[in-house]
């Protein structure tokens, strides 16, 4: 059964145009320079796409990235091999496959590449002397590249490997196999003999690529191997059969290569000592015995003791060399192997007859403890394991191995997967596609008066163009919340622990989608409120009941949509808040006068919460006191344009309100000058403007206040406020009202500069750090202009 | 509880293809990693049942990672992704202590017999 | 492995070619980071990229000098948008043995070494965004 690949497409073509890409702007680079670095990389890149093609079943990329990684490889080992020419033929290749990978994109038949195999394996050959080693090729019968070029015509195309290890003559003609197995083939072998394995070579390579539809399901291998590296084993007359392997593996007289083998392995540093330590495997093992234990167990003084082990590496097994390597590892943890058959550079090299290996052991881990270390070990089968001492029973019967069943995902679903980073790209690129427009606009302002109309046109026409690009990456961008929410179960569940809490979390609506980026932001906020309703607002089930509630907490998040907004709300049937208490704290804590605390309304003292420091929570919880705040809360929530509401009544509960935009990007200011700086307030949050004389204002001990309707509110200069250098001013200026944290403040101005719609960029590293700014912007005259967090700004 | 995987490869189709395996199987994958620095880190923090490691990453090879994810855990259970002709980097691999390997490219059903037989669920 | 080569007054420092992106000539104007260290020069938009631009000179802690900054060498650190003030750029040179600097250790100097008779000073671009970084995290 094989996996629906298809999916992967648009992945496999966009991932490996960026490697094929990269690894020709490394061959530029290493024409200039040549370093080690440039050479891995490129080798990164070549396999990368080798892994990628051959999982698709794109084979002819496969085997051309193949060579390419080989002739790399050559070049990793002695760079001064590098010249012109092998560059040439490498940006050759890299441009042949992005070919193919554009052909595969846009489904027509792809480029005939054996001309350029021939070259590639040649180059190898000489540079090496080594054979050229088969690709493997996922069988996808669901996917095939149009045009069937690959599989008949070239069969020239399927490299046929050869072992002989000489360097390899120049390629002639070869009419029947294909010219790249001609590289390979030669050197030692005779005429005759390079007949014969052209011969042999030829229905291997074509059955494997030109009828792979008839393998599948035999075995349920959908994998066959495109050119076969037959060990010379099978070649030869005798090939033991599996009984006979039993009786000529088990026959006595294998002393001498026994003792050569442990010295061998010894030499390695491979044989654990003989004294070994009850290893895991044996305790955890021994439920799982095999009915057929032997007879002579060890009892339980634990003594070392010679087992005969015969196992079989399961005839499916792709690199049987590694997989017996796996085992004997497994085993000399366990003691001292004393006999190994193969002998270890035999079984290294996945020469294993029929796959049997046998050994001798000496460990004290008993059989329970052997049967343990491979008992994880796929793709083995322990066929025996005795007392070393009478010769072992030669009748072997191979079991069939365990047919895994498993149904092939059937997802069918068109989309592509799209790297996060690529719609972050499309992002950046359109909003800079925006900003140019502006930029033209700007422009055409000073056009004269004949020529303006029809620019104006064409940027009005493009505006939209670029406008509409812009909803359609954000609708791109949009994920569903319940990226964030699936974390919430189980968080909940841990507080609840720790707070010794009953609690039950319903969350509804976790589908509907927001723009990733805003997601980002919110998961923690999320998570804070999830804290707090469960720390602070749920009581402890005594109380609960006392209260005449279930002793069981509810806490409902709901996610709703709401025409262009998305609406979350978390909502507790804990004990609720107080607002008195906390205006009688805001005021303690110096944030708020008593005056202004009564007049505020019971919504606006829940939002005190979110001050710095003014909690009403008893005590700072090791649970809610850490890391963010109500104040960071609020302040995420706002900063990516939405709102932040709490809703509580006493005895019965509280809910937060999160509205938040579909998207972030777009955001109204109002541009102020301050010096010879200009900078962005979130209109959101502007109440007004208004001029005055600085001077003649009122003032408050340090504050000068500004008379804005019935009250006077608190001024700050903006250029102090931000250290900003700007000129003592006389006279008239204007003044800027805002909402903050604790009510409205006034803030002096230089200048108004009017409103303007904006891209808005999140702050990169390291002006994150700065507090008070909540993103950055580029007006169309290409300035670059940051976004302020007045309350932010006036807390730190 | 479905057991926790970290998937370690460069390649993002790779890292989706793995982690298609994982979830048809019923694995929870946990976390990725696109090279071997980032993959003993995320290793050390998620703390997975199983690890799938590529062997040629940037920055640090996946025997590397293996060797020091293994230094910090020995009960670790990092099962190498090859591909043919990588036999000795993957015995490498094995010295340094991982657990098995996979061969590219791979079937669902291979990955998920030799992973439920390394962790023991077959 | 080659290097940039860069001069703050007279003094001559090196990045690995790989950690350098592009050098580019500082705009008329910087905007200025409000509330940021002092040795943060300001942003500059580069192709609708904001790239927040540093003082070596500062960063490093080196006396005031005589010569105006005349070029910006940016780094390539993925998406973090990072360029260095310097006094000029000399050129990209092999630079192969890297010694340990003597004196002070700043993680955002590797080392030093010789080039064409002369000393460069061999910057560390990890060492050196940790350097910023800290400058943002410590005036706090």
């Amino acid at each position: 059964m094989t996996m629906d690949m298809s999916r992967y497409l648009g992945l496999f073509i966009s991932e490996a145009t960026d490697h094929l890409e990269a690894l020709g702007r490394d061959l530029v680079q290493l024409e200039r320079e040549s370093s080690a670095g440039v050479v891995d990389s490129m080798f990164r890149h070549a396999h990368s796409v080798k892994g990628m093609a051959s999982s698709m079943g794109f084979e002819s990329i496969a085997i051309l990235a193949h060579r390419v990684e080989d002739l790399v490889d050559a070049v990793r080992q002695d760079r001064g091999r590098l010249d012109r020419d092998v560059v040439d033929l490498l940006l050759t290749a890299a441009d042949t496959m992005l070919a193919q990978v554009r052909a595969v994109a846009e489904n027509t038949p792809p480029e005939d590449a054996s001309a350029l195999l021939t070259q590639l394996g040649n180059r190898v050959t000489a540079m090496t002397g080594q054979a050229l080693a088969a690709t493997r090729v996922a069988r996808v019968t669901a996917l095939k590249p149009a045009g069937g070029s690959s599989e008949d015509s070239d069969g020239s195309v399927v490299s046929v490997p050869a072992r002989t290890g000489g360097a390899a003559p120049p390629a002639p003609p070869a009419p029947s196999t294909g010219t790249d197995s001609s590289g390979g083939v030669g050197g030692a072998t005779t005429q005759v003999g390079g007949a014969k394995t052209s011969v042999e070579g030829s229905p291997e390579a074509s059955g494997a690529s030109s009828a792979p539809r008839s393998v599948v399901g035999m075995a349920g291998a959908s994998v066959v191997v495109a050119g076969l590296d037959l060990p010379p084993d099978l070649l030869a007359p005798v090939v033991p059969s599996p009984d006979t392997a039993g009786s000529t593996a088990g026959a006595p007289g294998v002393d001498a290569a026994s003792s050569a083998v442990a010295a061998v392995a010894a030499a390695m540093g491979l044989v654990a000592p003989a004294t070994t330590d009850l290893g895991d495997g044996l305790k955890a093992s021994a439920g799982a015995l095999p009915v057929a234990t032997p007879p002579a167990v060890p009892d339980a003084r634990v003594a070392s003791q010679r087992w005969a082990v015969r196992l079989r590496i399961a005839p499916t097994c792709q690199v049987p060399g590694v997989r017996a390597f796996l085992v004997h590892k497994r085993l000399t943890n366990l003691g001292s192997l004393v006999d190994l058959r193969p002998a270890l550079e035999e079984l290294k090299a996945g020469r294993i007859p029929d796959g049997y290996i046998q050994l001798e052991l000496e460990t004290a881990a008993g059989d329970a403890g052997i049967h343990a270390s491979l008992k994880n070990v796929a793709e083995v089968e322990v066929i025996s394991v005795k007392p070393a001492v009478a010769a072992p029973a030669p009748v072997v019967t191979p079991l069939p191995t365990a047919e895994g069943n498993r149904p092939a995902n059937d997802s069918s679903s068109r989309t592509v997967r799209v790297r996060t980073e690529l719609l972050d790209y499309f992002l950046d690129t359109v909003g800079e596609l925006m900003l140019a427009t502006a930029r033209l606009r700007e422009v055409s302002k000073v056009l004269p008066e004949n020529t303006r109309p029809a620019l104006e046109e064409g940027v009005y026409r493009l505006h939209t163009l670029v406008k509409d690009l812009h909803d359609k990456v954000m609708t791109a961008r949009m994920t569903p919340l319940s990226l964030i929410t699936d974390r919430l179960p189980r968080a909940a569940r841990d507080i609840a622990r720790r707070k010794e809490r009953e609690v039950d979390l319903v969350i509804t609506g976790a589908e509907i989608e927001l723009d990733r980026a805003i997601l980002d932001e919110l998961a923690d906020p999320l998570m804070h409120l999830l804290r707090n309703c469960i720390d602070h607002g749920l009581e402890s089930p005594e109380e609960r009941i006392a209260a005449k509630k279930g002793p069981r907490g509810r806490v409902l998040v709901a996610v709703k949509r709401a025409r262009d907004r998305v609406i979350i709300e978390l909502e507790d049937d804990g004990r609720g808040m107080d607002p008195a208490k906390l205006k009688t704290s805001a005021v303690a804590k110096g944030l708020l006068s008593v005056e202004n605390a009564a007049r505020l309304t019971d919504r606006e003292a829940f939002l005190l919460s979110c001050l710095p420091g003014v909690s009403t929570a008893k005590d700072i919880t090791d649970i809610s006191g850490r890391g963010v705040g109500m104040d960071a809360v609020k302040r995420v929530v706002e900063n990516v344009g939405g709102t932040l509401e709490i809703d509580s009544e006493k005895g019965r509960g509280t809910r937060f309100t999160l509205r938040l935009p579909l998207t972030v990007a777009v955001v109204h200011l109002l541009l102020v000058e301050v010096g010879e700086e200009v900078f962005g307030l979130p209109i959101a949050k502007v109440v007004g403007a208004t001029e005055a004389d600085g001077d003649l204002l009122s003032r408050s001990r340090e504050t000068a206040l500004l008379p804005h309707g019935n009250s006077l509110l608190p001024v700050h200069s903006l250029d102090t406020l931000l250290g900003v250098p700007a000129p003592a001013r006389q006279g008239a200026r204007p003044f800027v009202v805002m909402d903050a944290d604790s009510g409205r403040v006034a803030l002096a101005v230089d200048r108004l500069l009017g409103q303007e719609e904006v891209v808005l960029k999140p702050l990169s590293r390291p002006l994150d750090l700065l507090p008070g700014l909540s993103g950055i912007t580029i007006l169309g005259s290409g300035r670059p202009v940051f976004i302020l967090d007045v309350p932010r700004l006036l807390s730190a | 509880m479905a057991k926790r995987v970290l998937v370690v490869d460069d390649a993002i189709f790779m890292r989706n293809m793995i982690k298609d395996i994982f979830a048809s199987g019923g694995f929870e994958v946990v976390g990725e990693a696109a090279n071997g620095l980032e993959a003993v880190e995320k290793y050390k923090e998620l703390k997975p049942d199983l690890t799938t490691m590529d062997i040629v990453m940037p920055f640090k090879s996946g025997i590397e990672a293996t060797r020091e994810i293994i230094k910090a855990d020995s009960s670790a259970v990092v099962i190498m992704c090859s591909a043919l002709g990588q036999e000795s980097l993957v015995m490498e691999a094995i010295e340094a202590g991982a657990s098995d390997f996979i061969v590219k490219p791979f079937r669902a059903e291979d990955v998920l017999a030799v992973v439920k037989k390394v962790l023991g669920e077959t | 492995m080659r290097h940039v080569i860069f001069r703050v007054e007279k003094e001559r420092y090196g990045l690995p070619l790989s950690a350098v992106r592009e050098v580019v000539v500082p705009p008329e104007r910087f905007t200025r980071v409000p509330r940021a260290p002092p040795a943060i020069t300001g942003v500059m938009n580069l192709r609708g990229r904001v790239v927040t631009v540093v003082e070596l000179r500062q960063l490093l802690s080196l006396p005031e000098g005589p010569t105006p900054s005349a070029r910006v060498v940016l780094l390539d650190r993925g998406r973090r948008d990072l360029g260095l003030l310097v006094t000029d750029v000399d050129g990209i040179e092999a630079v192969e043995r890297v010694s340990a600097a003597p004196g002070k250790l700043t993680p955002a100097v590797r080392g030093v070494a010789r080039l064409g008779g002369l000393g460069v000073t061999v910057l560390d671009p990890e060492g050196l965004d940790a350097a910023v970084v800290a400058l943002f995290t410590h005036s706090k």
